[in-house]
């Protein structure tokens, strides 16, 4: 690994000027559990790393009433896993920061990083897909807020221009009677990447049993992690049935967009889909119902 | 390129210079002699450089030098006392949890920040939290038990020997 | 059966205490002062031609101090049975990973900036990865078109097939007739079955150092098992005589499971040191050990069988199609050693196999945990459950009705002795209480359950030497060369050396496997260890205690037969009380004499006993297969020995999903005699986490010859969360004594693999009625299956 400088920025002011100062030769470093890999393995050869890890008030979880939640952008997966604040409306956010990599991994990976890396099997970006987030960038150009679906452009890439940092997390207020799920589905168990990831989000009408609201995201079968709009909108203001969710579960997958690599066929992906799409539409509406 | 890096190691403080690509793997193996912590991946996907950082677990090839200066750090040297092995040490002897031992001081050392989190883990617990932690030679039946083994003598000895949390 | 003090009891391994303490020293571990880091550039292309290599830059910079290519290393080709492989590659490369260029460094920051300076040109040329492909009469391409003209190794003489360009190595049996077999069969059934290349995984990369010597010889530290096989093929590949050459293998070696058997990287490592006065130090990165440091022998396998409707099998027909890779390596070996495992189980009175191995534009295989019978069992025992669904037997009885019998002659001629398959058959079925209809679950999971046999034959010829020292304060200081890869060496072989002096254990004291020190053994490979070496211990002691007692008897006034030793002490049998303590015929006191400064023995100097066995056995005839019908009943045998173990798994699957989830297990090893029952117990979990792995997801995926999950991101092995839980894994001892080995022991790591993966493809059928014959078992395979089962 290396040579390279290394600098370790006080506040995100002085983080921006030296990216703004050394541009495509900087990296920046906030866990590092990706960084370092593909500094090891020689796919990058940065002559600048920047470390974010010292810059104070960047890792927080503030949930806050009517105007939602704000994760800094330094919070660790593992501070999500058991962060209290996401134990009921965000739930789908600590599961799925739970199922992310190993505990060693988690301790030290932060959201700004898992995002900012831009992988299609991020597991953090279906359910905050779901959520309708959005994040927080800044830059020599001031701060901007980019909703996430807009933020993701292809594998590895993103709307960051090259002075920018990611800040905040973003996650506007959960209706009542809403529920999440994140299901991963690995080439076994939940360990090692996702070969499908699928969230959902439902908010109920519980009076008439009717899908108010439904946000769906995938990850690991697109380019990028990607909501399925197609079959939001057919159970958008329908009535619950199992066939509905069967139907949306199979458009779901016709939405998904997946390749065949060493995880597992485009076949198999879009199969995956199709069932995990169902059990977590259903598992979500079991949530929405309880609370 | 080198610069002074400052660890709080094992309990002790600890000074070192090193390059800044250097990993915390690294200057402990290389630099402080700590052969303890052991290499196997590489990529943070086996759990044998596992340490305590801030009484965090973290794979310690993954994590650069300097983003371990000024903190705390226990590697597998450091959880012995004088007045002998610490719980999980003696419950990995007693147990047979031992084979080859190359992956036995990252399990040790996550197997401790999983009890000292979770000090009634349950045997799925332990399995979870243990899940990074890869072994070729034991099929994890013995480890799981001397983990499971270790809970309850540290339940035990919580406020008597200093083995409960922290250190 | 004898009563024992220390074998046959759980005592608590020797290396435990200095692995919780991470005070445990691995060859990875070490360093030498003025030590020097090597780096290897490999070739990334399957089979290319070199145009040109240029390390001028390289050279140039700073701090390198040796740099090697295929033009600077030894002329001569070498290999363990055919000389086919130039220590780095000359002119062709034959797989991707390939040594093109070597070099040594200060550090190894300079090594990994230096071998990215070297500028290698190529030109690709044909290659070819499939065995079927290349096992063709006129492939697309051949690996060594001068393969004829090759040297072959005298041992197991390889057979080329000269119509067949890429075969290395054809091994035949011919016993019976099986057409006629077939004739006389009531069903007669075919299969294809085939195996992935699949990695050991050893928690240690393979390390080397090594260091040339003043005399001309040469120091080399290795991470491997068999330091006197390894100082015998570095004798033969550099010509360096063995007087000169010392290999060491540091006290601890993490892990091998078959990976770190026999060559990969050493001989590139010796020539980088024998080009500097400095020690050079090399270590195989994760990525290294998936791209060249060994894999399992991937292998199709076609199976006939021809049975009568009783199940009595009465013909069986295999070919065997081993892609051994670009250089043959082990390879030979595997081809020959599956056999064992088609003859070793079932009484088969016609037996015709052809096993070839077959080279491919791949990277080379090793020995695995297993070696050759998990590719034949993983074909046999599905087929196995095949035939009994036919002819409606219960699947355990089919097998019950084949197995060889004590006494008997097996297949190759050889007169069966401690056979245990159907004890561990009995045991397996008697606790899960098989034949009782299990539950059938509804719904998304199904469940099923599937058994399994296999038999481990450990290799001859082989021969062991150990010493046993008696030291003055009545302690026992064992020489031995067996290296403590997590087996548990160590710790077995040193209660073997306590039981015969009566001593407890920590009174018994390990020399680690030096050359140097510690005498011949060829390796702790092929399940030996304690089988051979344990014998050789025993002999040992046995002959040190004979000097001892010849020392003692005169001072107690009997006759050496009289006399026993415990605890430090030598007493007369029948009347214990009157000894005398082994310290006190030292002589460590005599200030006026130049011997003041030891302790010796008067008249012998020191009591060295010295213990060898050389394995009875007969080749087998290359043209059957079979060994001597005279030599057979004189008791010569073609394998040492051979182990057995079964397997019943209880699994459910998803049949949305093709998850499978691996809910109960239960496994029975016949190990002859469990010297440490607990270690035993460790072998039987180590295998199932790894054999559950192997039958399910790993996979080293391969495009081009190229690997594509080269990490342990996405080569998964099984984790702490893939295992069930501890209360549903049962551990069965079914041990049938063996009567070469004095507690009747045999070996047992191996033998739990290989059946494993058959018991869980038989529990899916069992579950869903899908028939897997390619592993891995993923999702993927048995949903397909599913899907064109409701076709």
């Amino acid at each position: 690994m290396g040579p390279f400088e290394y600098f370790e920025p006080a506040t995100v002011e002085e983080a921006v000027s030296l990216l703004k100062k050394y541009g495509e030769g900087a990296k920046i470093l906030a866990g590092g559990t990706d960084l370092v890999v593909m500094m090891r393995e020689r796919e990058i050869k940065p002559r600048y790393v920047i470390n974010l890890g010292r810059i104070a008030g960047l890792n927080y979880v503030h949930l806050d009433g009517d105007k939602g939640l704000r994760i800094g952008a330094l919070t660790t997966i593992a501070g999500l896993e058991r962060a209290p604040e996401l134990k009921s409306s965000y739930r789908i956010i600590s599961q799925a920061a739970a199922r992310l990599a190993t505990i060693a991994i988690r301790n030290m990976a932060t959201i700004g990083g898992n995002l900012c890396n831009a992988a299609p099997s991020a597991d953090m970006a279906p359910p905050l897909l779901a959520l309708k987030g959005a994040v927080k960038l800044t830059g020599t150009a001031g701060e901007r807020i980019v909703p996430l679906e807009e933020f993701f452009i292809g594998p590895g890439v993103t709307t960051l221009k090259p002075d920018e940092l990611m800040i905040e997390i973003q996650v506007p207020a959960v209706p009542a009677h809403t529920g999440g799920m994140y299901l991963k589905h690995g080439v076994k168990g939940a360990a090692g990447l996702a070969v499908v990831g699928v969230a959902a989000v439902v908010t109920l009408d519980i009076r008439d049993s009717v899908f108010e609201e439904v946000d769906i995201a995938l990850g690991a079968v697109a380019p990028t992690p990607i909501r399925a709009k197609r079959a939001e909108a057919l159970l958008k203001g329908q009535k619950i049935s199992d066939g509905l969710i069967e139907e949306a579960a199979r458009v779901t997958s016709d939405e998904s967009s997946p390749i065949d690599d060493v995880r597992g066929s485009a076949e198999y992906r879009r199969e995956m889909v199709r069932v995990r799409t169902w059990e977590a539409i259903r598992g979500a509406l079991k949530l929405a119902k309880s609370v | 390129m080198k610069q002074r890096l400052e660890l709080k190691l094992n309990g002790e403080m600890r000074e070192v210079f090193v390059e800044p690509w250097r990993t915390l793997a690294e200057v402990l193996r290389d630099e402080l002699g700590l052969l303890g912590t052991k290499v196997s991946c590489g990529t943070g996907d086996c759990g044998a450089c596992n340490v305590l950082l801030e009484g965090k677990v973290v794979s310690s090839c993954l994590v650069l030098a300097p983003q371990a200066q000024g903190r705390e750090i226990l590697t597998i040297e450091g959880l012995a006392t004088p007045e002998g092995l610490h719980p999980l040490q003696e419950a990995f002897i007693e147990h047979f949890a031992v084979q080859c031992g190359y992956c036995i001081p990252g399990m040790i050392i996550t197997a401790k920040a999983c009890l000292d989190e979770n000090p009634d883990a349950t045997e799925d617990e332990v399995r979870l939290a243990m899940s990074g932690n890869l072994c070729r030679c034991t099929g994890y039946v013995k480890v799981t038990e001397a983990i499971m083994a270790a809970k309850e003598k540290m339940k035990k000895s919580v406020s008597g020997t200093g083995y409960g949390k922290g250190r | 059966m004898a009563e024992y003090k220390v074998l046959g009891k759980s005592v608590t391994r020797l290396d435990a205490l200095e692995k919780v303490t991470g005070k445990a020293r691995f060859c990875s571990d070490m360093s030498l002062p003025g030590m020097l880091y090597a780096k290897i550039l490999r070739s990334p292309y399957a089979h290319a031609r070199i145009l040109s290599i240029n390390t001028s830059k390289a050279e140039r910079l700073p701090g390198v101090r040796v740099v090697l290519t295929g033009k600077d290393v030894l002329e001569k080709r070498y290999g363990l049975f055919v000389f086919d492989q130039y220590i780095l590659a000359k002119d062709v490369v034959r797989y991707a990973g390939e040594g093109v260029a070597a070099l040594a460094a200060d550090s190894l920051d300079i090594a990994e900036k230096a071998i990215e300076l070297i500028e290698v040109k190529y030109e690709e040329l044909p290659a070819i990865f499939d065995p079927e492909e290349a096992f063709k009469q006129n492939p697309a391409a051949v690996v060594h078109p001068d393969l004829l003209s090759y040297q072959l190794g005298l041992f197991l003489t390889p057979q080329p097939v000269a119509e067949r360009p890429n075969v290395a190595h054809h091994y035949k049996i011919r016993h019976g007739d099986v057409e006629q077999g077939f004739k006389e069969a009531d069903l007669v059934l075919e299969g294809r079955f085939s195996l992935a290349r699949i990695h050991h995984i050893e928690a240690e990369p393979h390390t080397w150092i090594a260091q040339r010597q003043p005399d001309g010889g040469i120091t080399v530290w290795v991470g491997q098992q068999g330091i006197h096989l390894l100082k015998q093929y570095y004798t033969g590949i550099f010509g360096i005589p063995p007087s000169k050459i010392k290999v060491v293998a540091p006290s601890n070696v993490g892990g091998s499971f078959g990976g770190k058997v026999g060559l990969t990287a050493d001989p590139i490592v010796i020539s980088l040191a024998l080009k500097t006065d400095r020690p050079v130090k090399y270590s195989f990165t994760r990525e290294e050990m998936f791209k060249c440091g060994g894999t399992r022998i991937p292998a199709v396998i076609y199976i006939k069988d021809g049975v009568r409707r009783d199940g009595t099998l009465v013909a069986r027909e295999m070919r065997l199609l081993f892609n051994i890779g670009a250089y043959s390596s082990l390879g030979i070996l595997g081809v020959r050693n599956s056999n064992f495992g088609t003859m070793g189980s079932y009484r088969t009175p016609n037996l015709k196999v052809d096993s070839y191995g077959i080279y491919t534009n791949t990277s080379s295989a090793l020995a695995f945990r297993g070696f050759g019978s998990n590719e034949v069992t993983w074909a046999i025992e599905s087929h196995m459950d095949m035939l009994a669904e036919k002819l409606g037997i219960d699947p355990a009885q089919i097998r019950m009705k084949n197995f060889l019998k004590e006494g008997e002659p097996n297949p190759q001629g050889e007169i069966v002795h401690s056979i245990g398959a159907e004890e561990c058959l009995k045991e397996v079925t008697k606790t899960v209480e098989w034949g009782k209809t299990p539950v059938k679950a509804e719904g998304l999971w199904r469940k099923g359950r599937g058994l399994a046999v296999a038999n481990k034959y450990s290799m001859a010829p082989t021969a062991a030497v150990a010493l046993v020292r008696i030291l003055e304060d009545g302690s026992i200081e064992l020489r031995h060369s067996a290296d403590e890869v997590g087996q548990g060496a160590k710790t077995v072989l040193s209660q073997i050396a306590a039981e015969e002096f009566g001593l407890s254990i920590d009174r018994v004291r390990i020399v680690a496997a030096d050359t140097d020190a510690t005498p011949y053994f060829p390796a702790s490979s092929s399940s030996r260890t304690t089988f051979q070496l344990g014998k050789t211990i025993y002999l040992a002691c046995q002959d040190a205690k004979k000097q001892l007692f010849e020392l003692a008897a005169p001072r107690l006034g009997v006759l050496p037969e009289d006399l026993e030793t415990a605890d430090g002490e030598v007493y007369i049998k029948s009347s214990p009380a009157r000894s005398i303590r082994v310290k006190e015929l030292f002589i460590v006191e005599r200030p006026t004499s130049p011997q003041a400064f030891g302790a010796f023995l008067e008249e012998r100097g020191e009591i060295v006993g010295r213990g060898v066995w050389n394995q009875p056995f007969v080749y087998e005839n290359l043209k059957t297969g079979e060994i001597d019908p005279e030599a057979a009943r004189k008791g010569l045998r073609a394998a040492s020995f051979y182990s057995y173990a079964a397997q019943v798994t209880e699994l459910a699957v998803n049949v949305e999903t093709g998850e499978v989830k691996i809910e109960k297990v239960a496994t029975a090893g016949d190990m002859g005699f469990p010297v440490n029952p607990k270690m035993c117990q460790q072998q039987m979990e180590g295998a199932l986490g790894m054999g559950i792995g192997i039958a399910l997801w790993e996979e080293m995926i391969m495009d081009e010859g190229r690997v594509l999950n080269p990490n342990l991101r996405d080569y998964l092995v099984t984790t702490f969360q893939d295992m069930p839980a501890n209360q549903n894994v049962t551990l069965l001892m079914a041990p049938v004594p063996h009567k070469d080995n004095p507690y009747g022991a045999k070996g047992i790591a191996e033998v739990l693999v290989p059946p494993i993966a058959p018991s869980i493809a038989n529990a899916i059928y069992d579950a869903v009625g899908v028939r897997i014959t390619d592993l891995p078992i993923t999702r993927e395979k048995i949903l397909k299956a599913l899907k064109e089962k409701k076709r």
